[in-house]
């Protein structure tokens, strides 16, 4: 991955948060990754001109604001439920966005639905050193990380 | 008169999403449905009077792009307008949906851009 294509994945996830949620989100690659335990996450496959997944890792409090701008209502009102969908919801239109700028507008993918990881899931199979891209975010004093892995042939 | 309207999409906050900006954009509305899926949504649209559908494309048991086709295939079902409300990103497949009629939206959108696709498929302002 190189620095022009990392910024161009940043821009998406920032831009998708944004305009769902009100969210605003800067890169931050020098802290630590989001403790599973401390978080929710969701992913999503793809497969197409070529194949692979993407995760998104969000702390909780993050989230329930997410959720909660989703919805346009408070915060107190969001319950578990809603917090997953609107995460793998999340998942689905940064995947859905990112990979026309990854592979171009001519190629087509098939996006599975996204579905929820336990942590113990998560750990098992999000590991660092296997993405292509994996961006770290402070979003409202709080934090996300998105795993982009692309299969190998 | 309002206008009864369908939402079809798999994710519950993005059904209300919509709703929410569709009542901000000061449409009418009088019944509105949701559906999870292609299927459930033809199995309203075989019941109830509908003046539009608005359509996501990725859900599972039948995507918007299935639905679609089967609406186009079915004299009581091929007019009502449809607006796709999608994370699609590939060229072919929006024009593949245009040309089947839709007026498409791109996820994440704004009010605006789904008041403006609603009035043009409804030809509201024309």
């Amino acid at each position: 991955m190189d620095a022009h294509e990392n910024n161009e994945f940043y821009d998406v996830v920032s831009g998708s948060l944004e305009k769902l949620a009100f969210l605003f989100s800067f890169p931050d690659p020098g802290r630590d990754l989001v403790l599973f335990e401390d978080a929710m996450t969701a992913e999503a496959f793809f497969e197409g001109a070529f194949s692979g997944r993407l995760a998104v890792v969000m702390t909780l409090p993050v989230l329930t604001e997410l959720a909660a701008n989703m919805l346009g209502i408070d915060i107190e009102e969001v319950g578990e439920e809603q917090c997953q969908d609107a995460l793998k919801e999340t998942v689905n239109i940064i995947c859905g966005n990112w990979l026309p700028v990854k592979a171009g507008t001519e190629a087509v993918f098939n996006i599975s639905a996204p579905v929820i990881l336990s942590p113990q899931e998560a750990k098992a199979t999000l590991i660092p050193e296997e993405c292509d891209i994996l961006a770290k975010l402070d979003v409202e004093e709080e934090y996300c990380d998105i795993y982009f892995f692309i299969a190998q042939i | 008169m309002g206008i009864n309207i369908l939402i079809v999409d798999d994710s519950s906050v993005m059904r209300t999403m919509i709703l929410k900006t569709l009542r901000m954009s000061g449409l009418s509305l009088d019944n509105v449905f949701e559906a999870s899926n292609g299927m459930e949504g033809l199995e309203v649209l075989g019941k109830e009077w509908l003046d539009l559908v608005i359509l996501d494309i990725n859900m599972p048991v039948m995507n918007g792009e299935d639905m679609m086709k089967h609406m186009r295939a079915n004299p009581e079902m091929r007019d009502i307008p449809v607006v796709v409300i999608s994370t699609e990103g590939s060229k072919p497949r929006v024009e593949g949906l245009m040309r089947m009629g839709a007026t498409f939206v791109h996820k994440p959108f704004t009010p605006e851009l789904i008041r403006d696709a609603v009035n043009k498929s409804l030809g509201i302002g024309d």
